[in-house]
C-alpha cells in the first residue's frame, strides 16, 4: 500500500481540505480521494443502493466536491465540512433511491434497513439513522488511516501478530509459533498497536 | 458477523477464516458490553477491534481505486495516474486528461465503458491493438506510454494531444465559412499519410481513418490516434448484433463497405476520402438524409466526384493525386500510405503518375449482370453465403434481432444443404417477422417445390433471397437501402431456376411497392435504381 506513503501524516483534516481546495496539488486530492470516496461508497451502499449506483453516486458526489472545492463553493465557516459531505451524499442517495424505486416500482426489494432509512431520509427532520450511519463511516475512514499510518510505525512483525490475534482471533500460542515469538509479545504487540491506533485517531477526532 | 460470543480467543479460531465480508451494506450492530476480545475486558476495547475488524474486512476493495462499474472515472487514481477529467468518449471507450503523479506530466488515457471491461475478449482485444499500436514508433503516430490499472480497470496511456482534433478544426473552419488553404490541407494530410506509413511498414492497417481519428498539437504537428479500433467495433457488433456503433462511413473504402478484405489501399481511399473533405469542405459522398447504407453503396459503385468541380483552384496535379487514392479497385490506388505521402509531397511532379490511372465513365461501375456473371460460377452455397453477407450489411445497419436468428439459419443452411428442414426452418424463422411475413411465405412456397424437384441448389438460394429480402424490408427507411438489397435478392434469384423466380417476382413487387411508398411520402431518397436492374428475362 503505498498510497498514503508520499503525503505527510501530520496532515490534518482541515489543512488537507485548503490542499484540496489548490487545483495543482493533486497528491491531495488523491489522499482526499482515497478517505472519503470510499466513506461515502460504504455510506450510500448502506442506504441501499446496489453496488451499480452506489458507483455512480458516489463518482457524482466526489466530481461536485471537487468542482464545490475549486470554485471556492463549500465555505469553511459556514459549518463543518463533514456535514456538508453528508448533506450532498445523502441527497445523490436518495435521489437514486427514488429513481430505483420508480423503476422497479412493486419488485422493490430493499437490502438490509434500506427501505427504512429510505422513508426516514425522506423526512429531513428524522434521519437521525442515516446520520449514524454516517457517523459509523467516518469512524471508519479515520481507523483505516490510523491503520496504514501504525501498520508502516509498529513494524510487519507485531503488526501481524496484532492481525492474527486481535482481528482474527487465532489462539496466542497458535500465533506466537507462527511468526516464533513468545506469547507474552503478542499480548504486547497488540497492546501496542491498539495505543497507537488509538493515539493517531483521537489527534483527528475533534479536528 | 462474530460479535460478542466468540471472545475467547481459543473459541472464535473458526471465525479466522473468515473476516466480516467488505459487503458495505450491513449496519453494524451496537457493540456488545461484557468481557469481550483478548485481554482485559474493556468495552472501548472491544468496540475498537470490532471496528478495527471491519474496516480490515474491507481492505480486499483498495480505496481509491475506481468501483469497476462506475462510468465515470474523474477523480480516481488508476495506477500513479490521477484521472481528470473526460475528453471525448466513442461507443465503447473514453478518453480522460489524467496526471502522472510521478512526475506531474498530462497524459491521455483511454478505458474501455463498463459493461465492456469485463469482457475478457474485448479486454483481450483491448490490449492487443495498443500492444500493436506501441510498437509504432513514428512522430505522426500517438505514442502508447504504458498501461494502468486499478479497481479491475485497465486503461492505455497515451501522449496528450493538445489542440483536438481535425475534426473540431474542420467545423471550426465550417463554421466561418471558410475553405482550408490547400498548402495546409495538403501538408496535413501528408503528415497523416507518413504516420499510417509508418504502420503499414509494420504490417498493421489503421482501418478508421477520418478527422475526428486525426489529431493535432498546437504546432500543427499531426498524430494520428485510434488504431484498430474499428476492428474492435465490427467483430463485437456482430456478436452483439448492435449495430449503432459504426459511426458515419463517410470515410471507408469501398472493400470495407462490402466486408471485403481491407489492406493498406483501405486505408489510403480513407485518407483520400479525408483529404478531399479538407479541400472541397465536405467528403466524397453525401446523401440528403444521411443514410450511412447509401453512403457505402456510393463508396462501393459511384465514381469519386472530381475535386476542381467544387472548389476553384484546387492543381491538375492534387486533384489525380485524390481521384487515385479514390479509385474502386485496391490496386488501382496508391499501394500503401508511405507512397500516398511521397506522392503529395513530390507535389505538380506526382502527376504524371497518377494521370496514368485512366477514369472510367461515370455511371454506375457494379452492373448486376457483372455481379451475375460472377455467381455463374460459384457454387450454389457460396451463392448463399454472399447473398447474406448482403443481406448482414444491411442488418449490420440496422440490427433486428430476429433477421439477425434468420440470417445465421440461412447460413447454416448454406454449408447443410442435405437438410431440407432446415431450409424450411429458414423460411418460417422469417415468417415469424411481422413485415415479412407476405415474402417469406412465397420463400417457403418457393421451398416446397424446390425440395420436390429435389434440387437443393434453387432451395438454398430461394433462402438467400429471403434473407436478403428480410434485410432489404428491415431498412423500409431507405429507398437506397432497400434497392441494394432487393438487387442482392434479385441477382440471387437470376441465376436459380423457375420455382424460384415465383419469389423473385413477390420480391420485385415488394420492393416497387415500397418504393412508391418511400417516393410518395417523403421525395427521393439517394439515387433512383435503373430500371435494367429489374430486367426479367422470359
Amino acid at each position: 500500500m503505498t498510497r498514503f506513503a508520499s503525503v505527510p501524516l501530520e496532515t490534518t483534516q482541515v489543512s488537507l481540505l485548503s490542499a484540496v481546495r489548490d487545483a495543482e496539488n493533486t497528491r491531495a486530492w488523491s489522499r482526499f480521494y482515497c478517505l472519503y470516496a470510499t466513506m461515502v461508497g460504504h455510506f450510500v451502499r448502506r442506504l441501499g443502493l446496489p453496488n451499480a449506483d452506489a458507483d455512480d453516486v458516489t463518482q457524482e458526489v466526489m466530481v461536485l466536491v471537487h468542482k464545490s472545492l475549486q470554485d471556492g463553493v463549500y465555505d469553511p465557516a459556514k459549518g463543518r465540512f463533514r456535514k456538508w459531505l453528508y448533506g450532498i451524499a445523502r441527497n445523490r442517495a436518495l435521489a437514486a433511491l427514488r429513481a430505483r424505486r420508480r423503476r422497479t416500482r412493486a419488485q422493490w426489494v430493499p437490502r438490509e434497513g434500506g427501505a427504512n432509512l429510505l422513508d426516514q431520509l425522506e423526512d429531513p427532520g428524522r434521519d437521525e439513522a442515516a446520520r449514524q450511519v454516517w457517523q459509523q463511516e467516518w469512524r471508519y475512514a479515520l481507523l483505516e488511516e490510523a491503520l496504514q499510518h501504525v501498520q508502516a510505525g509498529v513494524g510487519q512483525n507485531a503488526f501481524k501478530a496484532f492481525t492474527l490475534y486481535a482481528i482474527q482471533r487465532r489462539p496466542v500460542q497458535h500465533v506466537a509459533d507462527q511468526l516464533g515469538i513468545s506469547p507474552s509479545s503478542v499480548y504486547v504487540y497488540k497492546g501496542r498497536v491498539l495505543a497507537a491506533v488509538r493515539e493517531w485517531v483521537g489527534r483527528f477526532q475533534d479536528d | 458477523m462474530a460479535q460478542s460470543s466468540s471472545s475467547n480467543p481459543i473459541d472464535g479460531a473458526p471465525a479466522a477464516h473468515s473476516p466480516p465480508s467488505p459487503g458495505p451494506a450491513i449496519p453494524e450492530p451496537e457493540p456488545t458490553t461484557g468481557p469481550a476480545g483478548p485481554g482485559p475486558g474493556d468495552p472501548e476495547e472491544t468496540q475498537l477491534i470490532d471496528d478495527l475488524r471491519v474496516v480490515m474486512g474491507r481492505r480486499d476493495q483498495p480505496a481509491g481505486s475506481p468501483w469497476p462499474g462506475a462510468s465515470r472515472l474523474e477523480g480516481t487514481r488508476l495506477g500513479q495516474y490521477l484521472v481528470e477529467r473526460l475528453l471525448g468518449e466513442g461507443g465503447m471507450a473514453q478518453v480522460y486528461r489524467a496526471v502522472n503523479t510521478e512526475n506531474g506530466r498530462a497524459a491521455a488515457i483511454k478505458v474501455l465503458k463498463p459493461p465492456y471491461r469485463t469482457d475478457r475478449d474485448i479486454c483481450t482485444r483491448f490490449e492487443r491493438e495498443a500492444g500493436s499500436m506501441a510498437r509504432i514508433r513514428h512522430e505522426n503516430v500517438v505514442q502508447i506510454l504504458g498501461f494502468a490499472e486499478a479497481g479491475g480497470i485497465r486503461a492505455i496511456v497515451m501522449e496528450l494531444m493538445t489542440a483536438g482534433s481535425l475534426r473540431r478544426r474542420l467545423n471550426q473552419i465550417k463554421s466561418k465559412q471558410l475553405a482550408m488553404p490547400i498548402g495546409e490541407a495538403v501538408g496535413l494530410i501528408a503528415q497523416a499519410a507518413r504516420g499510417i506509413g509508418a504502420a503499414h511498414d509494420k504490417g498493421i492497417v489503421h482501418r478508421d481513418v477520418k478527422p475526428s481519428n486525426l489529431l493535432l498539437q498546437a504546432d500543427g504537428t499531426l498524430k494520428v490516434a485510434d488504431f484498430g479500433a474499428i476492428h474492435l467495433v465490427e467483430q463485437t457488433t456482430w456478436l452483439t448484433g448492435v449495430g449503432q456503433q459504426i459511426g458515419t462511413p463517410g470515410y471507408m473504402s469501398p472493400e470495407q463497405c462490402s466486408g471485403d478484405r481491407v489492406t493498406p489501399a483501405s486505408d489510403v481511399y480513407s485518407l483520400g476520402a479525408t483529404l478531399f473533405e479538407l479541400i472541397t469542405g465536405h467528403p466524397p459522398f453525401e446523401v440528403e438524409e444521411a443514410s450511412p447504407f447509401a453512403i457505402m453503396l456510393k463508396h462501393v459503385s459511384e465514381p469519386a466526384p472530381d475535386p476542381r468541380m467544387q472548389r476553384e483552384g484546387v492543381p491538375d496535379w492534387l486533384a489525380s493525386i485524390v481521384l487515385k487514392s479514390l479509385e474502386k479497385k485496391p490496386a488501382r490506388r496508391y499501394a500503401t500510405a508511405g507512397r500516398f505521402a511521397a506522392a503529395l509531397l513530390a507535389g505538380p511532379a506526382a502527376s504524371a503518375e497518377a494521370r496514368t490511372a485512366a477514369r472510367k465513365p461515370a455511371g454506375w461501375t457494379t452492373d448486376v449482370s457483372l455481379v451475375r456473371k460472377q455467381l455463374q460460377g460459384l457454387p450454389h452455397r457460396a451463392i448463399v453465403c454472399w447473398a447474406c453477407r448482403c443481406a448482414r450489411r444491411v442488418q449490420y445497419l440496422n440490427a433486428d434481432p430476429r433477421v439477425e436468428r434468420a440470417l445465421a439459419m440461412a447460413e447454416a443452411t448454406a454449408w447443410e444443404p442435405q437438410d431440407a428442414g432446415a431450409q424450411h426452418s429458414v423460411s418460417r424463422a422469417l415468417s415469424r417477422i411481422r413485415a415479412l411475413r407476405a415474402a417469406s411465405l412465397s420463400a417457403a412456397y418457393t421451398d416446397e417445390g424446390a425440395t420436390a424437384s429435389k434440387s437443393e441448389a434453387e432451395a438454398a438460394r430461394s433462402a438467400a433471397a429471403a434473407a436478403a429480402c428480410a434485410a432489404a424490408r428491415c431498412v423500409e427507411d431507405a429507398a437506397a437501402d432497400a434497392a441494394f438489397a432487393a438487387r442482392s435478392a434479385i441477382t440471387a434469384l437470376e441465376s436459380a431456376s423457375q420455382p424460384a423466380k415465383r419469389f423473385w417476382e413477390v420480391a420485385r413487387n415488394d420492393y416497387h411497392r415500397l418504393r412508391d411508398a418511400q417516393l410518395g411520402q417523403e421525395g427521393t431518397v439517394g439515387r433512383p435504381i435503373p430500371p435494367s436492374f429489374f430486367k426479367q428475362d422470359g
